[in-house]
């Protein structure tokens, strides 16, 4: 997770399926889809795509194409969404390697809360953006799945790691 | 405090070769600033670690809330069918050593009207008399006259007298075979 863009193109469906199907299902549940919904936007995005490409549709930039339609679903929901946000995030198994001392667990634990609390009191935009490119998705690619301009993806990334550092005390 | 703009995007990779280079060799030179790149880096790579962990975390609530609210409808729907259907009297809890508490659902919902039904007295039928022996009498006039013992639950409400028990009496005949007296016996 977090490399270039690997997918050829133009790629087969089945190829794009398999490289994106988990990094677009995994943005979406951060966004607060449930697994379902999450899910059902992703074959949506995918079924889209199969009817752009049937209309002569150009696949470049494929992979920000794919995530924008699954955002724009995501935001469809957006009543659901909203309120999701606010639920704590309760870690079900430690984060530490397996082997870790209680104490390390511990601290994990402490440290992912914390970073839970610093991702929820972005703005959406900045919580947007950094999950995006924690999907290994350029600026550019940002840019085109946000609908803003590249610089202000930049300006926002920027911002919102300056808070989540400052918030998590790293 | 060093105001090194740029860091996060070079660290991303999304800087021109010459800003890029810039950027390197302000980092390697400023304290500041490579404490700053170790703490974004840092904090990045938590992030991508947040981004395996967090959906197994978060909640299907909408998945939960949608069969909460089945449940609850049903759970509504079900107690008013309930009080709707129940007989008042069977919602009454007699609670040990306390008078009766009318069911909270009865007094909300109004019992169905009553409709008098009109009382139609039964016919009594005297069945199953069973002649005893013939009377020899001279207190009748004329006639043939024979005793009988009648079940007494023929004559009287169920129940009033005991099972088993029989009545006799002594009943004249009139020429044409209809009963032209009865006369029970103590």
């Amino acid at each position: 997770m977090g490399d270039a863009c690997s997918i050829p193109i133009p790629a087969p469906p089945e190829l794009l399926f398999a490289e994106l199907r988990t990094p677009m299902a995994r943005y979406l549940r951060c966004l607060g889809l449930a697994p379902a919904e999450a899910e059902d936007a992703v074959q949506e995005a995918f079924l889209k795509l199969h009817r752009h490409v049937a209309a002569g549709g150009s696949q470049e930039n494929v992979r920000s194409w794919l995530f924008r339609v699954a955002h724009n679903e995501a935001r469809n929901r957006s009543a659901r969404y909203e309120s999701r946000k606010s639920a704590p995030l309760e870690l079900a198994a430690p984060l530490a390697a397996a082997g870790a001392d209680p104490e390390r667990q511990m601290l994990d634990r402490e440290r992912y809360r914390r970073l839970d609390a610093a991702m929820k009191a972005l703005s959406g935009t900045e919580r947007e953006c950094v999950l995006l490119r924690g999907e290994g998705l350029r600026y550019r690619e940002i840019g085109e799945v946000l609908g803003i301009a590249t610089s202000t993806v930049a300006d926002t990334v920027d911002r919102a790691i300056r808070k989540l550092a400052e918030k998590c005390n790293v | 405090m060093c105001e090194q703009k740029n860091l996060i995007a070079w660290l991303d990779g999304e800087l021109d070769t010459a800003e890029a280079d810039a950027v390197r060799e302000h980092v390697v030179s400023c304290g500041q600033c490579t404490e700053r790149v170790r703490a974004f880096r840092e904090v990045s790579q938590d992030v991508q670690a947040y981004m395996l962990v967090a959906p197994a975390a978060i909640p299907a609530q909408r998945t939960r809330l949608k069969w909460a609210g089945v449940a609850a409808a049903a759970a509504i729907a079900a107690t008013i069918l309930v009080s709707i259907f129940l007989r008042p009297h069977d919602q009454e809890h007699k609670i040990a050593g306390q008078q009766i508490v009318p069911n909270p659902v009865r007094e909300v919902m109004p019992e169905p009207p009553r409709v008098a039904q009109p009382v139609v007295p039964r016919k009594r039928r005297i069945r199953h008399a069973v002649p005893v022996a013939p009377v020899q009498s001279t207190e009748y006039s004329e006639g043939p006259v024979i005793r009988v013992a009648i079940p007494a639950d023929q004559l009287f409400a169920p129940g009033a007298v005991p099972a088993g028990v029989e009545i006799f009496a002594d009943m004249a005949l009139a020429p044409d075979g209809s009963i032209r007296e009865l006369r029970v016996l103590p």
